[in-house]
């Protein structure tokens, strides 16, 4: 007959792991802000870097804020693109090509 | 007091068919750590990459020749050095290379005139001809360290030992993973490129509120140039996780239908043994009010425990488990791909939207087919 | 005596106006005094059910009035319908209608789960029953563990629960043997005896032969043939 306890009870010890966690989360984050994202935007400064290092497959899953309207499509604009992380990036930016 | 005993009788009707509801809980939270992986996952490297890439180039220029990116002449550099507003000009020089050995692409890339010290960086940047710095993926794949060489084959099938004297560290593999970084010189002659070309152009503008101005001049009075601006960069990397992506797509497109069919499965599959009970429940004076009620604790404790372990799962997966589950998936042909150390950057609106597209919708699917059963008379009951 | 139940010109028909149309009962006038046990007797198809489960609030009837205590039920909204036979009436169902695979405890507390008593006391209640009826050694039991007897008690005390003022059986013999109908008889006895006004339909003679009957009512094609008081 305690059952309700028992769930309310689960719940809500869920729920205050998920708040601990979201928490602690919060808090990391100003203190890794500080200590790994600094540096790291200082080596963005330095090198002039100008993408994230995640795919590196091919050119414009490489530097996609660098790539050519095309490439996603081997240079050619009919051609089927083929590189997987292709499928999971969303394809360069219309801006980004001035006319 | 009512409620909570409806809740009592719910719970207990539940662990009739314990396995049952244990396996759609289960199945349920997977489903659920899946999308919120993948929506904890974009959105920490979204806020990442806006972070670091605030500091990237103000105006990187590129030539286009036949609607590719080609070699910029050096010149293109004196001509915007020119124009008013700009306030410094650096060709830039860098290319990227297929190791043949570990089948992997690296990037390789000039190092800078300045010689501040990184802190991401165990060691130094190349200082003198002969000398690299490397990315820890680099590093691990070639496994190699600090005062080892480094073999490339240079564009004249020449084998160039490099001596590595600065590794980068693991939590700016972000950045840095596949990185080679070479002296202006060596760089220049591992690739052959010709003296009077430079991969692109990068420029600082005095004021950043004309950086478009300035691009648009470039633009006019080199038409073959493509300036590419931060905010652009930027713009690129809130898109490249977007809604649109093919990974969001697919793994929606199979939450959505796996949710379809256990909806249907419900709305369709109101068993006897299911309106026999609610018959008996409306005999011994339950309102059909209080057996709705029933059900919506029945769909709200299956959902809710779900949706809260789901939710704890994404978060332990994405952000101490370095979401190890999606990387496969996610990795695409990348031979390297760094490992994610990523900060927990969460947006309280995603958790939201994540419990309203899961609870109500797996509540309404427990309520709205018992709704025949509950109106009916009870009579039916007694006829047994 | 004082009147309790009082039916006046009571009919139902089922699927009215259309080719199946099935006139269940006409013109049903009876009245039942407090502490009666009446017996509705008839074979399968005369209308015993039906007149059952209008009386006990679980149905409207067609045309005529149904006075429970005084109220007229035939015309109260669902909610009140329901109110009514939440306080009122405990049923003993003919196929006993237990929830199988939840404890007997939890069967016989099912009335109790949307009302206000506490749980504690809930629980007090169901242990009282159970006691009385002799099955608490079962209470932690699922119902498909009992056997037929024991499952009859379990419905009782699920009847007797919300401490209704009349007790509606249908057909309770039928899944007993002769001497589970005794003992079943045994604690009807006990319950009229606690004040409560019993409604039994039956076609079982061990249950309209009994002594504890004070009046039958012979049923047949939805009309009432004849009434007999021992």
């Amino acid at each position: 007959m305690t059952k309700h306890r028992i769930f309310i009870g689960l719940i809500l010890l869920l729920a205050s792991a998920l708040g601990l966690l979201l928490l602690f989360g919060r808090s990391s984050v100003s203190a890794r802000t500080e200590t790994e994202l600094r540096p790291m935007k200082t080596l963005v400064g330095a090198l002039q870097l100008t993408d994230l290092s995640i795919w590196t497959e091919a050119r414009y899953t490489r530097h996609p804020s660098q790539a050519d309207r095309f490439t996603p499509f081997q240079d050619f604009p009919s051609a089927l693109e083929h590189f997987p992380a292709g499928s999971i990036m969303a394809p360069p930016r219309k801006d980004n090509q001035r006319p | 007091m009512r409620h909570l005993k409806i809740l009592e009788y719910a719970l207990s009707s539940l662990w009739r068919r314990k396995y049952k509801n244990m396996a759609i809980i289960l199945v349920y939270a997977f489903t659920i750590a899946v999308l919120a992986s993948i929506l904890f996952l974009t959105h920490a490297l979204k806020t990442e990459a806006s972070f670091l890439l605030a500091e990237a180039p103000e105006l990187v220029v590129q030539r286009v020749s036949a609607g590719r990116h080609e070699l910029i002449p050096l010149e293109y550099g004196d001509r915007i050095r020119k124009i008013p507003g700009v306030a410094e000009v650096h060709p830039r020089f860098w290319g990227y290379y297929y190791d043949a050995l570990v089948e992997a692409n690296y990037t390789l890339l000039e190092a800078n005139a300045d010689h501040t010290p990184l802190e991401m960086l165990d060691g130094h940047l190349p200082a003198a001809p002969g000398e690299c710095a490397i990315g820890s993926g680099v590093a691990a794949v070639r496994k190699i360290g600090p005062g080892d060489d480094l073999i490339l084959v240079d564009s004249t099938n020449m084998g160039i030992v490099f001596e590595v004297t600065g590794v980068f560290r693991s939590p700016s593999d972000l950045l840095t993973n596949d990185l080679v970084i070479l002296d202006r010189a060596d760089l220049i002659e591992f690739f052959g490129t010709p003296p009077d070309l430079a991969t692109d152009i990068s420029v600082r503008v005095n004021n950043p509120k004309e950086i478009n101005t300035i691009a648009e001049k470039i633009k006019r009075q080199m038409p073959d140039s493509r300036p590419i601006s931060r905010s652009e960069i930027l713009r690129t990397y809130a898109a490249v996780f977007n809604w649109r992506s093919g990974m969001m797509l697919s793994v929606f497109a199979a939450a959505l239908v796996a949710f379809c069919i256990l909806a249907w499965d419900k709305a369709t599959g109101i068993s006897a043994e299911e309106k026999r009970e609610i018959g008996i429940l409306k005999a011994v004076g339950w309102e059909t009010s209080d057996i709705l009620e029933l059900k919506f604790w029945e769909g709200m404790a299956v959902s809710l425990t779900s949706l809260l372990l789901g939710l704890l799962a994404a978060y332990v997966h994405v952000f101490f488990l370095g979401a190890t589950v999606l990387t496969p998936v996610i990795k695409g042909w990348s031979v390297l791909f760094p490992t994610f150390r990523l900060i927990p950057f969460i947006d309280p609106y995603q958790i939201l939207v994540i419990g309203f597209l899961t609870v109500p919708p797996y509540v309404a699917s427990t309520v709205i087919p018992s709704w025949k059963a509950a109106i009916t008379d009870p009579e039916t009951a007694m006829r047994g | 005596m004082e009147c309790l139940i009082q039916t006046e010109n009571v009919s139902k028909t089922y699927n009215a106006r259309r080719p199946d149309e099935f006139r269940a009962l006409e013109d049903i006038s009876l009245r039942i005094g407090q502490g009666e046990v009446v017996v509705l007797k008839g074979p399968s198809g005369s209308g015993k059910t039906t007149l059952l489960s209008l009386i006990g609030c679980m149905s409207r009837p067609t045309a005529g009035s149904i006075l429970v205590a005084g109220k007229n039920v035939a015309k109260l909204p669902e909610r009140f319908l329901t109110r009514t036979r939440q306080r009122t009436f405990g049923f003993i169902f003919q196929q006993f209608n237990l929830l199988r695979d939840i404890t007997v405890m939890e069967n016989v507390l099912l009335p109790l789960y949307p009302r206000e008593t506490r749980i504690g006391e809930m629980q007090e209640r169901g242990r009282t029953l159970l006691v009385q009826l002799g099955i608490e050694s079962k209470q932690h039991s699922k119902v498909y563990q009992l056997s037929g007897g024991e499952q009859q008690r379990v419905a009782i005390a699920r009847a007797l629960i919300n401490d209704p003022e009349i007790v509606i059986a249908d057909e309770p013999t039928a899944h007993l043997d002769s001497k589970l109908s005794v003992d079943l008889l045994g604690i009807l006895d006990n319950i009229n005896r606690m004040g409560k006004t019993i409604l039994i339909a039956t076609h079982d003679p061990l249950v309209y032969e009994h002594p504890l009957i004070t009046r039958t009512i012979s049923m047949r094609d939805g009309r009432i043939e004849g009434v007999s008081t021992p």
